[in-house]
């Protein structure tokens, strides 16, 4: 009954949205700008996976080669168990799977189940809840005929759903294998140690975290990067850059401000381009670039990531400089989505003030745009940073009064295109998010 | 008379010295009965008693500011707590602003005793822990026992 493969090992997911995605922009089979900045690889992908063995833990990112398999191998499971019946499962069960040898998926977004479904070209059947940003898969006894436990969770309700996946092929334990070669990090989740229980009466307990807060036990060396400006008033590059939006370079009016602004106006658009980086895209009477037949979340996201890789491809932009998708994907059928995206640097996100790119869609359309082209390169390696140190640090910047960690995260700030070195926290109480160098 | 004096002075200085030197470092080790009162540290993790397949134990918690701790094993063959050592040091930490502590430490399969001994100004604290590590194929064994209620029935017991 399950000698037959659904799917071959390699399916890719992306290679078909790529395509489907070429189509609509009359690219086809000699689409040359697919990827070139990983966005489309990011929509509907987990922004990264905590694989857990005995003897530790490691960290998949997503942003590179070896990942695309391991990216490949969770959309088959989720295929599978979007397609069975589903039940409601505990707090207990769920921090179970997380403490047990499987692989944890972190989507950092909300993802609608119907939106992955239509996605993933299967029918949705989960009835429990209508979201979700994170899943776990148990593998403690994976072999090529197991039935697997597929958690799913959405944090925000706290709410669980579990689903036993029949897994008829190698592919997830091969995967498992070869990471588990790989050398192990120190991390914990705050439940697994404790310490987001609160202490009746305890003087000590200053800090409590979020159950959820994975914690590197160990200090971390991150590497200092810069960021280099881009030429975006190259001839050549303009050029380019007004074929992404269909602007007429040649009849185009031009318009240059005094700070070197450069706009360029057309009957349907008009293209600024700043001397910062910053690309602006403003459709007029709300035509804007055709990306979606449907209006789907799905759709609109892949359509928008395609832009941006279209729009990047104008520059050279270094290997390690990636975006990915930082919007929920939690609602169809809307008249108009707000996708953003956000920077990574050999898979550590680069966090400013504003989003990396923003991008508006109405009915299907890109209505506007706002892309800041930004190249990072390494400038110095393994600056070593103490999770513990940082935590005192933030202790001390919060006025030394008790505080709960919603999470706690590294990554870059890009401050007016200074970048340091930053952990970036969340607490309870605040949809602020602190800095600490 | 004059030396005497200095000699005297010295000797007094020294042994105020010595004394401040030996209550702030480790005890090189801890007797099997020491007192596990105070209100220096709480050791979250692990719990009093645990059993794991994982040899890589957690200790965290949340302790007074500026305590140091360290770490002992019961060693059976001498009846005291050991220091436990880690790239030829004795395992320590020192508790910063924010209270919270954690360290990992790797054990090999077996059973444990240890000691978080913390000490603040002139207080001390032991936390004792127990810590059972099993290897996984015991767990798989374990999980893969059966009994076979009819036999049992068949048998009259």
């Amino acid at each position: 009954m399950f000698e037959e493969k659904l799917w071959s090992e390699d399916y890719d997911f992306f290679s078909v949205w790529s395509k489907k995605i070429s189509s609509l922009f009359g690219n086809n089979e000699n689409t040359t700008n697919i990827n070139v900045t990983g966005a489309l690889d990011s929509i509907f992908s987990p922004r990264v996976a905590v694989l857990s063995y005995t003897d530790g833990r490691f960290t998949v990112n997503f942003t590179d080669e070896e990942s695309k398999t391991l990216r490949n191998a969770l959309n088959n499971v989720i295929k599978e168990a979007l397609s069975k019946n589903d039940t409601e499962a505990t707090k207990e069960q769920w921090q179970a799977a997380l403490t047990s040898k499987g692989i944890y998926a972190d989507f950092s977004v909300p993802v609608s189940f119907d939106a992955m479904s239509e996605f993933l070209g299967v029918k949705n059947n989960i009835s429990s809840f209508s979201y979700f940003d994170s899943m776990a898969i148990v593998t403690s006894n994976i072999s090529n005929t197991s039935l697997v436990p597929v958690y799913f969770c959405d944090s925000t309700q706290q709410k669980y759903l579990s689903v036993p996946v029949f897994l008829n092929d190698n592919a997830l334990y091969n995967i498992l294998e070869n990471y588990s070669k790989k050398e192990k990090q120190n991390i914990s989740y705050a439940f697994e140690i404790n310490l987001d229980k609160k202490l009746d009466t305890n003087e000590h307990q200053k800090i409590l975290f979020d159950s959820y807060v994975r914690i590197n036990l160990d200090p971390i060396n991150l590497n200092v990067i810069n960021r280099e400006n881009v030429d975006i008033y190259n001839e050549n590059t303009v050029k380019r850059i007004m074929d992404v939006f269909s602007l007429e370079y040649k009849t185009a009016k031009k318009y240059t401000q005094s700070d070197s602004t450069t706009l360029y106006v057309d009957s349907n658009c008009v293209v600024t381009l700043h001397p910062d980086g910053l690309i602006e895209y403003e459709a007029t009477d709300n035509k804007g670039i055709k990306i979606s037949e449907d209006n789907l979340v799905s759709s609109c996201a892949a359509g928008s990531a395609k832009i941006l890789d279209d729009l990047f491809s104008c520059f050279n932009i270094s290997d390690n400089t990636r975006i990915f998708i930082n919007s929920p994907l939690n609602e169809n059928d809307k008249e108009s989505y707000t996708f953003n995206f956000d920077y990574l640097y050999n898979s550590i996100p680069i966090y400013s003030e504003d989003h990396g790119c923003s991008i508006t869609v109405n009915n299907g359309r890109i209505t506007s745009l706002k892309a800041y082209i930004k190249n990072f390169n390494l400038a110095s390696q393994g600056k070593e940073s103490n999770p513990l140190e940082v935590i005192d640090i933030l202790y001390e910047s919060m006025g030394e009064r008790n505080i709960k960690i919603n999470d706690l995260y590294f990554g870059y700030f890009d401050k007016n295109g200074q970048i340091t070195l930053s952990w970036q926290a969340k607490l309870e109480g605040s949809e602020d998010i602190i800095i600490i160098n | 008379m004059l030396k005497k004096l200095l000699f005297i002075l010295t000797a007094a200085i020294s042994m105020v010295l010595l004394t401040f030197i030996v209550s702030s470092a480790a005890p090189a080790s801890l007797p099997a009965t020491v007192s596990t009162s105070g209100n220096i540290i709480t050791v979250t993790n692990p719990p009093s008693f645990s059993t794991t397949t994982n040899k890589g134990i957690v200790f965290c918690g949340y302790g007074e500011s500026n305590s140091k701790l360290y770490f002992y094993e019961y060693d059976s063959a001498t009846n005291t707590y050991k220091p436990i050592y880690e790239n030829g040091e004795q395992v320590s930490l020192t508790i910063n602003s924010s209270g919270v502590f954690w360290k990992k430490i790797n054990f090999p399969s077996g059973y444990h005793k240890v000691i978080v001994y913390a000490e603040s100004g002139s207080l001390v604290q032991s936390v004792k822990r127990e810590i059972n590590v099993i290897t996984s194929d015991i767990v798989d064994r374990i999980k893969g026992l059966s009994i076979n209620v009819n036999g049992l029935v068949r048998k009259g017991i």
